[in-house]
């Protein structure tokens, strides 16, 4: 039996096919592959964004006034509250229930009462030195525990009127600088205590605080001569992804500018 | 047909499949991450819907309030998009049952998209410092003054009264203040309890804190007002809140709660007024027909450690009327009763209980 060959005319016809078909697929896997590649970039620096913006938001809303300690373009300071209560007559008093975990974890800086006027004032001298079952010194100023809630002892006596209202706070400095995970990227940094962690990276170099000025709380990216005047904080998260996307020659960005303003603040 | 055809072995259909295979697991892969980064925005959207529920359920709570809350009151706020659990624990109760009883109110929104499920897809607490506020004023005197009178003789007419016009309440000195001149001539007409005039009564700062009004809460935010302006002509007994001076000429008419944390400064025609007047600085009863029924008090930035100036009746026909009247004062402060917020005393992402 005999077989036929191909001709070099349909070989050549074949060879024409097969390349325009194959050029076309390989643009459309070579297209296909860059567009995933930029969605999957655009997503690490979403979620970047928002990790950011989800770990800082609610610390940065219980600021006071006087909360606000240190403040610039790329770093602030605050006094974040982690227990509220109410002062009891010579050392004692009593927290409402606070979370567990953060009061279990809070390095404690220092304590701030409420005055009348609705200001507080910083004392960062005292300590809690403990917890008390005794109810007797709070109950005598007809204040009460609430169920969960914990009576402790300070350092210190008779900081404040009994039944005035105070928080235990942590100095907390949130800082953008170059991330350690990621050389050469930026990353974003809370420091408590002697703690410095890296909590969030990559970010763009454009990621920054912005402040929030005035009872008009009018945007501002240089911090005011006179922190009190700050009502709160925009974040400017520029996220970016971890790589740089194919068909690209930047990571890609995501920006979230959340604006914060500080509840626990006498508007100006 | 050829034996050629026939006997050859197709590699389209193999090819097909393996490239629908592939485009298969890549499109998995993408919509698996797309459909993982819609979940943590969805989350995050239901975790902020949560705060807004939380945040509304506690304001409706508070605003809805009619009587003093039990310990431990608890309520389920329905909401758009979910609701809130709102507990009242209070935190003190003073011995004096009339003083402001402070509470804790803890509001945990969760909410809900019927879309998904009935699953809360988010939940938020927040817990707010409140005061039960009763509303009551100590009635030591029609007109007190913690920063004393100048009273400029002249052809006026001086009325002041510790009688309750509406004849509900016993009566009350007509004056109490730190300092007068005097005596004033043409005297003047007072009628009340016994002394009707006290001077010399204490400080200052005694006979502010006498009157038991909070004045640096007032001052801190402790008030919320209807306005922050003088309503002239207004008869609704609203809270008009002055931050600074206030001046009010020609013929005014007013009602209600009127507090100036500076000075108040009356002139023109008449200035009558129904309801309370609290002032921190001094008042000067310039207008040439001064008429209040209820209760005034000045000076009361004293509690500030500020030393305002007197308060001023003016003579050379300045005339003068001022009527206690228990009726127009509970009228005026009850809007007060109920539960407020306490300025800068808010709590987030609090602890269940």
């Amino acid at each position: 039996m005999t077989r036929r060959g191909l001709t070099l005319a349909e070989l050549l016809i074949a060879l024409v096919v097969f390349g325009i078909l194959g050029t076309a697929l390989a643009r459309l896997m070579i297209g296909n592959s860059r567009f995933v590649s930029r969605q999957e970039a655009q997503l690490e620096a979403r979620q970047t964004a928002r990790a950011g913006m989800n770990s800082v938001v609610a610390e940065l809303r219980m600021v006071s006034d006087g909360g606000l300690i240190a403040a610039a373009a790329d770093s602030v300071t605050v006094r974040i509250p982690y227990a509220f209560g109410v002062l009891c007559k010579n050392q004692y008093a009593v927290l409402a229930p606070p979370d567990s975990v953060l009061y279990a974890s809070a390095v404690m800086a220092g304590l701030a009462y409420r005055l009348p006027s609705g200001a507080y004032t910083f004392n960062t001298a005292v300590t809690v030195t403990g917890t008390t079952a005794s109810t007797t010194d709070c109950t005598a100023d007809s204040i009460r525990s609430i169920p969960g809630g914990i009576r402790i002892t300070l350092s210190q006596n008779n900081l404040a009127p009994a039944g005035t209202i105070f928080y235990l706070f942590q100095q907390i400095t949130y800082r953008f600088a170059a991330s350690a995970a990621l050389p050469g990227r930026r990353a974003l940094w809370r420091r408590i205590g002697a703690t410095n962690e890296e909590i969030l990276s990559p970010f763009n170099t454009a990621a920054r605080f912005a402040f929030l000025v005035g009872s008009r709380l009018a945007v501002q990216t240089t911090p005011p001569a006179t922190l009190d005047s700050i009502q709160g904080l925009e974040l400017r998260l520029v996220g970016e992804s971890d790589g740089v996307p194919s068909g690209s020659s930047t990571p890609a960005q995501y920006t979230l500018a959340p604006r914060i303003k500080f509840v626990n603040r006498v508007l100006q | 047909m050829t034996a050629r055809l026939a006997n050859t072995n197709g590699f389209a259909l193999p090819t097909v499949i393996l490239l629908v295979a592939l485009l298969t697991v890549l499109l998995a892969g993408g919509l698996s991450r797309v459909r993982a980064d819609r979940q943590v925005a969805h989350a995050s959207e239901e975790t902020g819907n949560a705060f807004a529920i939380a945040q509304t359920g506690m304001q409706a709570y508070m605003g809805s309030v009619a009587g003093r809350p039990a310990d431990g009151d608890s309520v389920r706020i329905n909401v758009v998009g979910g609701y809130a659990n709102v507990v009242a624990h209070v935190l003190k109760t003073p011995v004096d049952t009339m003083a402001n009883q402070l509470f804790l109110i803890r509001s945990t929104g969760v909410a809900i998209n019927p879309n998904i499920g009935s699953t809360p897809q988010g939940r938020r607490t927040v817990a707010q410092f409140a005061e039960w506020q009763t509303g009551y004023i100590e009635r030591r005197a029609t007109l007190t003054m913690a920063n004393g009178v100048r009273i400029r003789n002249g052809s006026s007419t001086i009325v002041i009264w510790g009688t309750d016009a509406c004849g509900q309440e016993p009566a009350i000195p007509a004056i109490r203040t730190t300092y007068m001149t005097g005596p004033p001539n043409p005297p003047l007409d007072t009628v009340g309890a016994p002394p009707l005039v006290q001077h010399g009564a204490g400080t200052g700062l005694l006979i502010a804190n006498q009157t038991d009004v909070n004045w640096p809460s007032v001052v801190g935010g402790g008030i919320v007002p209807d306005y922050r302006v003088f309503r002239q002509g207004d008869t609704s007994f609203p809270i008009q809140l002055i931050t600074g001076n206030l001046s009010v000429g020609g013929t005014s008419t007013g009602s209600g709660l009127l507090i100036v944390t500076g000075d108040l400064l009356l002139s023109g025609t008449s200035f009558s007024f129904e309801g309370v007047i609290l002032v921190g600085g001094k008042i000067d009863f310039g207008s040439s027909f001064n008429q209040v029924r209820g209760l005034v008090m000045s000076g009361l930035n004293e509690q500030l450690g500020l030393n305002p100036q007197r308060t001023e009746i003016s003579g050379g026909g300045k005339d003068l009327h001022l009527y206690f009247d228990a009726c127009r004062v509970n009228q005026a402060l009850a809007p007060l009763t109920g539960l407020t917020p306490v300025q800068n005393a808010w709590l987030d992402s609090w602890a269940a209980y």
